[in-house]
């Protein structure tokens, strides 16, 4: 059973990750999102992060590649409701974040990118 | 009160159950949140070493929760090891294919960090970090 919940909300396709991510949700992620990008013409998607409780740097690389990926089919991307302590433990393991847009909420997320962030 | 969990690890299902229960034992002590992701990020980076470079190992998790309050990490596997351990520190060096941000980015997490390796022989890691 899928670990990734994949809706669409205001023409965006929503990805709600699980608390505990790991390689295989991960590819899991790119696959499904990749099928649903195209399948929807979808013009932004969202990688709703707020139920994770831990994200180590290779974890973030394959969330960036699934945006890079999803970048590459037309859709802008980016994460929404990393909490405060994941984000801390990523920054200070090193991980590169510029490439990624972030937002507080899924909600931010969704205006921003409609609005063209 | 102490918690303590042991685990082997042999793939990323025994390392995310060990996540979720180093994670609830920090909820139940009232570990703050940024400790908590700290800690865990660690127990994943040493737990996704092993799986890469040896295949499997053994995690150890100690909680010590009495006056000064401490989490004790330990990630031990029987895999090639590391020839130059203070290379391995250093951002942006790896063997495995990837950015090499496992071990430096630990030792950023933690208070103390030891490694002990030799080539043929596998890798112990432990690392310490003091709670408020």
């Amino acid at each position: 059973m899928s670990k990734v919940v994949l809706t669409s909300w205001r023409g965006a396709i929503v990805a709600t990750l699980p608390p505990d991510i790991d390689a295989e949700v991960c590819g899991e992620l790119r696959d499904h999102l990749a099928h649903r990008v195209r399948a929807t013409r979808a013009r932004a998607v969202i990688l709703d992060a707020t139920a994770v409780d831990v994200m180590d740097t290779e974890d973030w690389r394959h969330l960036k590649a699934a945006l890079a990926t999803m970048a590459l089919l037309g859709a802008r991307g980016g994460v929404a409701g990393l909490q405060p302590g994941v984000v801390a433990a990523l920054v200070s393991c090193g991980a590169e974040t510029d490439e990624v847009l972030a937002f507080r909420t899924v909600e931010d997320a969704v205006q921003a990118l409609e609005a063209g962030a | 009160m102490t918690g303590s969990e042991r685990r082997v690890i042999r793939n990323e299902a025994d390392l995310a159950v060990l996540l979720t229960s180093v994670g609830a034992a920090c909820r139940r002590a009232q570990i703050p949140d940024r400790e908590t992701a700290r800690a865990l990020t660690v127990i994943s980076e040493l737990g996704r070493n092993i799986l890469k470079y040896a295949g499997r190992g053994h995690m150890a998790v100690d909680l010590h929760l009495a006056p000064p309050r401490r989490i004790d990490i330990e990630a031990m596997d029987t895999g090639p090891g590391i020839a130059d351990i203070q290379a391995a520190l250093q951002d942006h060096y790896s063997t495995g294919g990837t950015l090499g941000l496992g071990l430096p980015g630990v030792k950023r997490l933690v208070d103390h960090l030891e490694i002990r390796s030799s080539p043929g022989t596998g890798t112990i890691v432990k690392a310490r970090r003091w709670l408020p």
